[in-house]
């Protein structure tokens, strides 16, 4: 048994042992084999990330389109799903669109659908062990919507989910719509401006332009500013519009507005504006014509082409074109008729800038001609594109024929300057004084343009003036080669030298009787030296010489020509003249002299000027009483006093005479007269053929010699009269209705004058708006002068400043106040005993004797007479006439002057003020330079005409685009505006808001050409006149180039928030500048911001009809314009919205919220219309302008989804 | 008796302390086997150049006209063209490549792979386009039942199948990388 047991624990032993020798070896062979046979198998990796990643990529990147499936395009095309889908969408959209939409569209299953499209595309690419599918989900953290799968294992069952690629896709979001809209509303300017310019010479003939209105629905305002030669009748699309006189001055436009009736006559398209004149040729000197209209079309677009005015009469264009860059190509067509009679020969010519890029010549009968240039013809000509891109470009249309004489650059002037030399031109330019003012040489004339110059000084000689003037005034017309002046001096000898004609400075100025040696003596006879002047023009001119005459005077005629024989230079003195030498003329029994008041024999008394308004006749009566028979009656006219004896039918002479009118209430003319004779005033009525008796001296006691009597004096209502006496006082009286009652309060503060007192009583004759008395007396030779202060009479000395001086050491009484005989300046009436009476004007702070001492009327109407011969020679242009020194007081000076003037068409100045007589001759001599060449304007002779049709232009592309009209239209309003006038030929604009379009300037330049521009800033110039135009730059025979009216000014050269400063020259070739028309302005276009609003994404885009309240009231309108659905909108103070302020709908919020176009605008509204949104009312009248929007439609939703490509195991 | 009874009870105990320790250390070295096999520098360098391989045939290749310059010329492969699979240039490859051994080997220096590829073309009917040359459905050299190392790269192209009712349709692209080398 121990035997059987030993044996047994022995064998457990051995047991033991083979078991853990078993596991080990059995563990050995696991260790060793089992990863050995793992190795021996075959490797086969699967990379499944990159099928995931490329199938979302082509799922994203294909359209349906492209994929043109018919099974999908059956889907994706099924009408239920036309406002969803697109074929253009790509896939993943339209599978997205159909997943997100399910359930929207009743009795579709458009989930299903998406499922459809997606197995349809990947169903027979993958394997079922790719175990892979396509999910959406809404957001991130949505759940899976199982949109396709190829798999062996279901992914509900899946494990080791691998997301292999991601897309987000916007706007799209299950149970939602995937289309949105989005919109902007704009505030802009319901009107448009057009505007048409002329060219700086249209002509001749009648003219048609056209005006181009695309887009113009109502018009609002038509005007034209037009300088035009003669009257017109006016058409607007052939249909009369009406008849309008021409300018007064082709520097002087004029303007004209037209009638509403007249606005139905534009269309929406090409209108023509035609201009015609049956008798005369029509030229237009600038101009343009502005149309304010509403459209909807693009407001602004930088012209690429002009089209030429049709001229029908003879072709006589200038004009200009602008490009704003630079120029890549230009065109033209030119389209005209000429009718030529055999023989003639007609040579056309097209010039831009200084090439001339057309010219043809013809002698044919009648014929069309039609010249089309290409680019090619352009450059062949010569035409350099760099050196006229971005700058103002003259053109010139028209026959060389008529450019003509003047192609030499030459001037045709003859010009001859008719001088005063008389005694009296020693005298001051200030005033008439024979006393020692200080005489000039010429070589101290010195820089005339400034004008603190000594020359220009008022108590220096007229003498040293004239001959300065004289100097510059020859200087300049002989700048021009070719002109030529020649020179009369004359005074009473008659002739005191001449110069023939001559374009020699040095012997004008220095030779023997040049303007140097001038000196003053003698008398004036004004007929000798325009006959002298006359007689040169002729006998030294030809047909081709265009003439001119300037006379210069500082007094008035007093030496009479000889009338029998009109080439006599032999003259007399009108005292002197007799019949018997056949020299003068007789005076029709007044002698020769006829002063501005004649001379009584003795003790001339006071005279009276009636009230100009008062019913004895239209003009002003002067009436003189004298001692004995001596009553003198005078009616004015023309300038002078004549005769006109009526005035004093009727009356007993008293010596003096004073008016009042309707002192009775019988609405009669009243005078007394008196004197200080022992003898009562006598009293008159006017009863329409002479004076008759009247009681109206009632209380006036004996030898009170009657004055004056005003209305209302010192505010008591009455009529008040004031007389003088022997005894030197002043007496007062106050009318009661029946007599005269003394008053001594009136006349309160008169001291004692000596003797025989004369008042002239006048309310505020100075300025000072005080009541006037001036007393003459005989104890002196000075009258004295009184104001009152309310209660009193003050002295004040400076009421007779100047009055001390008459010329004549006699007594000067008899004062008499006169408002206005010509020029809104009092006068007084100083007669002046045993000698004549003078006019005295008064001009700050003086009295200014007016007419010298003696004139001849016969004499004055001599020299018009002769000035009206020269203008008669042949090519006669202007006759200029200059009045120096006090003279411009003076009626009949000015009268005589301008009557001289107009014999030839010109101008006339009279004045004592130096530089106002430099500037004038100065701007003459301009213009007669400017004449000398062959003016714009023709002279049609013979059986000459023509025709430019307008469909002849100019066409010129250039690098860039203008604006588009259509972002205009949306993000602005284009607005034009004016400058002030030029004045100096300088004008300045400026502007804080808005982006400049375009600037143009205006030059109305007559005859001249426009010449230079120039434009001055801070930002953009530095300060500096920058060059903007220089006719110059194109060549220096300005009759060869065209005349720009309007010159552009390169954008980039005008600053914003600060004043630009703009300068224009014109000018006749390139010797001469004269100041810019002040008619000239600039125009400016600008692209003002519009304010604007945006809605968020919303469902609908309709649009509603506002109704809103405005600071003055309701205002309604539709937005947009043509809306006609069933929204109604409120803005207005009632309404209590937290979300919308201010804001309801008939769909309440609803339509706020999710209509594009509404929430825009109220959007619009509140933030830009109504400055203050507490009171919920608009700050403006909406309805004045548009409220455009801008929509977009299809805009995804913010919201988004997620589309994933998954595999798992 | 009862000691022996004891006895027993512990062997046993011991024995089934022993399986359950053998079956965790067999699972443990089981997984520690299949983590060192994927972290085999060979089959990783595989997979990259696999990566970069199918990349290459996903471009239009360089230049964008190779098929017309010859193999010679041609410095990488692509069978793209428009994002869209160009069959002309995949029958080119394969047409190079079955004319000799030498073409193979340098097509692999094209594609810059040191391993063997084999390329072929997965998605329903290839018969496409209708009535033009078919797309070649494989081309390259196949492994064999005994190659020891293959990578397989999977791509979706898009690909103009006027024959299959779609204008344009996903296909697959297998690529293959495989060598006989040992890990």
């Amino acid at each position: 048994m121990k035997e059987h047991k030993k044996f047994n624990r022995d064998k457990r032993g051995f047991y033991f042992t083979l078991d853990a020798l078993l596991a080990f070896v059995l563990l050995i062979v696991v260790i060793v084999i089992l990863p050995y046979s793992s190795f021996q198998k075959t490797s086969e990796y699967y990379k499944t990330s990159y099928l995931q990643e490329d199938a979302l990529q082509i799922f994203s990147s294909v359209k349906t389109v492209d994929v043109n499936n018919q099974y999908i395009n059956d889907i994706i095309k099924d009408s239920a799903y036309n406002e969803t889908l697109s074929r253009d969408d790509f896939l993943i959209e339209s599978v997205s669109k159909l997943w997100a939409i399910n359930g929207s569209i009743e009795g579709k299953d458009s989930s299903g659908d998406a499922k459809l499209v997606a197995s349809e595309f990947f169903g027979n690419v993958f394997e079922s062990r790719d175990n892979i599918g396509l999910f959406f989900n809404n957001g991130n953290n949505g759940n899976r919507d199982l949109i396709f799968a190829e798999n062996e294992t279901p992914y509900q069952n899946g494990e080791r989910f691998v997301i292999g690629a991601t897309n987000f896709i916007s706007g799209i979001s299950k149970g939602r719509a995937v289309k949105g809209n989005t919109a902007r509303a704009f505030l802009r300017r319901k009107e448009s401006t057009k505007i048409v310019y002329f060219g700086g010479y249209i002509g001749d003939g009648n003219i048609t332009s056209a005006v181009d209105l695309s887009g113009m629905t109502n018009i609002s305002n038509v005007s034209m500013e037009i300088a035009i030669n003669h009257g017109f009748n006016l058409f607007v699309n052939n249909n009369y519009i009406g008849d309008y006189s021409g300018s007064s001055d082709p520097l002087v436009p004029k303007t004209i507005y037209f009638s509403e009736a007249s606005f139905g006559n534009f269309i929406n398209g090409t209108n023509t504006l035609g201009f015609r004149n049956s008798s005369s040729l029509l030229a237009i000197a600038g101009g343009y014509v502005r149309i304010d209209y509403k459209t909807d079309a693009p407001e602004y677009k930088a012209a690429t082409i002009q089209y030429l005015p049709q001229v029908e009469g003879v072709i006589n264009e200038y004009d200009s074109i602008y490009a704003p860059n630079t120029i890549t190509s230009m065109g033209a067509k030119i389209h005209y008729r000429v009718n030529l009679t055999t023989g003639q020969n007609s040579t056309i010519f097209l010039k831009i800038g200084n090439v001339t890029v057309y010219r043809n010549t013809t002698n044919h009968t009648v014929l069309d001609f039609t010249k089309v240039l290409s680019n090619s013809d352009m450059v062949g000509a010569g035409l350099n594109y760099n050196e006229i891109s971005n700058k103002t470009i003259p053109i010139r249309v028209g026959f060389e024929e008529i450019a003509g004489n003047a192609s030499s650059g030459e001037g045709v002037a003859d010009v001859v300057l008719v001088t005063d030399v008389s005694g009296s031109m020693d005298w001051s330019i200030g005033e008439d004084d024979s006393g020692s003012p200080e005489d000039f040489p010429v070589s101290q004339c010195g820089n005339l343009s400034n004008q603190n110059n000594k020359i220009f000084w008022a108590n220096n000689s007229r003498m040293s003036l004239a001959r300065c003037l004289d100097i510059e005034f020859a200087t300049t017309i002989l700048k021009l080669p070719g002109n030529r002046i020649g020179l009369v001096a004359y005074e009473s000898s008659p002739i005191r030298s001449y110069r023939n004609l001559t374009s020699d400075l040095t012997l004008i100025v220095n030779g023997s009787s040049g303007i140097s040696g001038y000196t003053a003596s003698g008398g004036t006879a004004i007929c000798a030296g325009i006959r002298k002047a006359k007689q040169m023009l002729r006998d030294l001119g030809n047909d081709t010489r265009r003439k001119f005459i300037l006379i210069m005077t500082d007094g008035l005629a007093n030496y009479q020509c000889n009338d029998n024989n009109i080439e006599s230079l032999s003259v007399c003195s009108p005292d002197a003249c007799t019949d018997s030498n056949n020299q003068c003329l007789p005076n029709n029994g007044l002698g020769c002299t006829y002063r501005v008041i004649p001379i009584f024999s003795t003790n001339e008394r006071r005279g009276e000027i009636f009230n100009l308004s008062l019913p004895i006749s239209s003009n002003p009566q002067a009436l003189v009483v004298g001692d004995g028979n001596n009553k003198r009656g005078y009616n004015f006219s023309n300038g002078r006093w004549t005769d006109y004896t009526v005035y004093t039918s009727g009356l007993t002479s008293r010596g003096q005479v004073t008016s009042i009118f309707n002192l009775t209430g019988d609405g009669k003319l009243n005078v007394i007269t008196s004197n200080f004779s022992n003898v009562l005033p006598l009293g008159y009525k006017w009863d329409g053929a002479g004076w008759s008796s009247s009681s109206i001296v009632t209380g006036l006691p004996i030898g009170s010699a009657v004055s004056e009597i005003v209305y209302n004096f010192s505010n008591n209502g009455n009529f008040t009269l004031f007389a003088g006496n022997t005894a030197g006082l002043i007496l007062g009286y106050v009318w009661n209705g029946i007599g005269w009652v003394s008053n001594t309060s009136i006349v309160m503060g008169i001291t004692d004058q000596g003797s025989n007192t004369f008042p002239a009583v006048a309310f505020n004759v100075t300025g000072d708006g005080n009541w006037t008395m001036i007393i003459g007396r005989t104890s002196s030779t000075s009258p004295v002068g009184f104001y009152w202060n309310g209660s009193a009479w003050k002295s004040k000395s400076a009421y007779v400043n100047g009055l001390s001086s008459t010329g004549n050491s006699v007594y000067a009484y008899t004062p008499d106040f006169e408002y206005n005989l010509t020029n809104n300046r009092w006068y007084v009436l100083l007669g002046v005993r045993n000698s004549n009476s003078y006019f005295f004007a008064w001009d700050s702070g003086k009295w200014y004797k007016t007419c010298g001492d003696a004139v001849s009327d016969h004499a004055a109407d001599q020299a018009i007479t002769e000035a009206s011969r020269v203008a008669a020679l042949t090519k006669f242009n202007k006759t200029y006439a200059v009045g120096f020194g006090p003279i411009e007081y003076c009626p009949f000076a000015q009268t005589e002057m301008k009557d001289i003037a107009a014999t030839g068409n010109g101008d006339y100045l009279v004045s004592r003020n130096s530089t106002q007589l430099r500037e004038t001759m100065k701007k003459w001599a301009d213009d007669i330079t400017s004449l000398s060449f062959a003016e714009q304007m023709v002279n049609l002779t013979g059986n000459f005409s023509s025709v430019l049709y307008n469909d002849s232009y100019i066409e010129y592309n250039y690098v860039g685009d203008s604006i588009d009209g259509d972002l205009l239209e949306k993000f602005g309003s284009v607005v034009t505006y004016e400058s002030d006038n030029f004045q100096n030929s300088r004008a300045s604009f400026s502007f804080s808001s808005g982006i400049p379009l375009e600037a143009i300037i205006t030059s109305y330049s007559g005859s001249k050409w426009t010449k230079t521009a120039f434009i001055n800033n801070t930002e953009k110039t530095g300060n500096n006149f920058m060059k903007v135009f220089n006719l110059s730059d194109f060549g220096s025979n300005y009759n060869l180039l065209g005349d720009p009216f309007r010159v552009n000014i390169p954008i980039e050269l005008i600053a914003s928030n600060e004043s630009n400063t703009v300068e224009l020259k014109i000018g006749n070739s390139s010797v001469a500048d004269s100041n810019a028309s002040d008619y000239d302005k600039v125009i400016y276009t600008l692209l003002i911001l519009s304010n604007y609003s945006y809605s968020r994404v919303t469902p609908h885009a309709n649009g509603c009809n506002w109704s809103v309240e405005y600071y003055k009231g309701q205002d309604s309108f539709l937005v947009p314009e043509n809306y006609s659905g069933p929204n109604r909108c409120y803005y207005n103070s009632t309404i209590d919205n937290d979300e919308f302020k201010c804001a309801d709908t008939n769909q309440g919020n609803a339509l706020l919220e999710n209509d594009a176009v509404v929430q825009a605008t109220y959007y619009l509204l509140r933030d830009n219309l109504d400055k203050n949104p507490d009171d919920c009312r608009l700050d403006i009248k909406a309805s004045d302008y548009y409220i455009s929007t801008m929509l977009l439609p299809s805009v995804p939703f913010l919201y988004y989804s997620k589309a994933e490509f998954l595999s798992w195991r | 008796m009862i000691k022996d009874q004891k006895r027993g009870q512990v062997w046993t105990m011991d024995l089934a302390i022993a399986l359950v320790l053998f079956v965790g250390v067999i699972f443990l070295f089981y997984n520690y086997s299949i983590s060192f096999a994927r972290e085999d520098p060979l089959v990783e360098d595989m997979i990259k150049e696999g990566g970069y391989v199918s990349n290459s045939l996903l471009s239009t290749g360089y230049p964008q006209d190779w098929p017309a310059l010859g193999l010679n010329d041609t410095i990488s492969f692509g069978f793209f063209d428009d994002g869209m699979l160009n069959i002309t240039k995949v029958n080119t490859l394969r047409d190079w490549v079955e004319i000799s051994q030498s073409n193979y080997s340098l097509s692999k220096v094209k594609f810059h792979t040191k391993y063997n590829y084999y390329i072929e073309f997965y998605g329903g009917s290839l018969g496409l386009p209708e009535g033009e040359e078919p797309l070649a459905e494989h081309l390259g050299r196949a492994y064999t039942p005994d190659t020891r190392q293959i990578v397989k790269i999977q791509r979706l192209v898009a690909v103009n199948d006027t024959s299959s009712g779609f204008k344009i349709r996903p296909i697959k692209l297998n690529l293959y990388l495989w060598t006989d080398e040992r890990a």
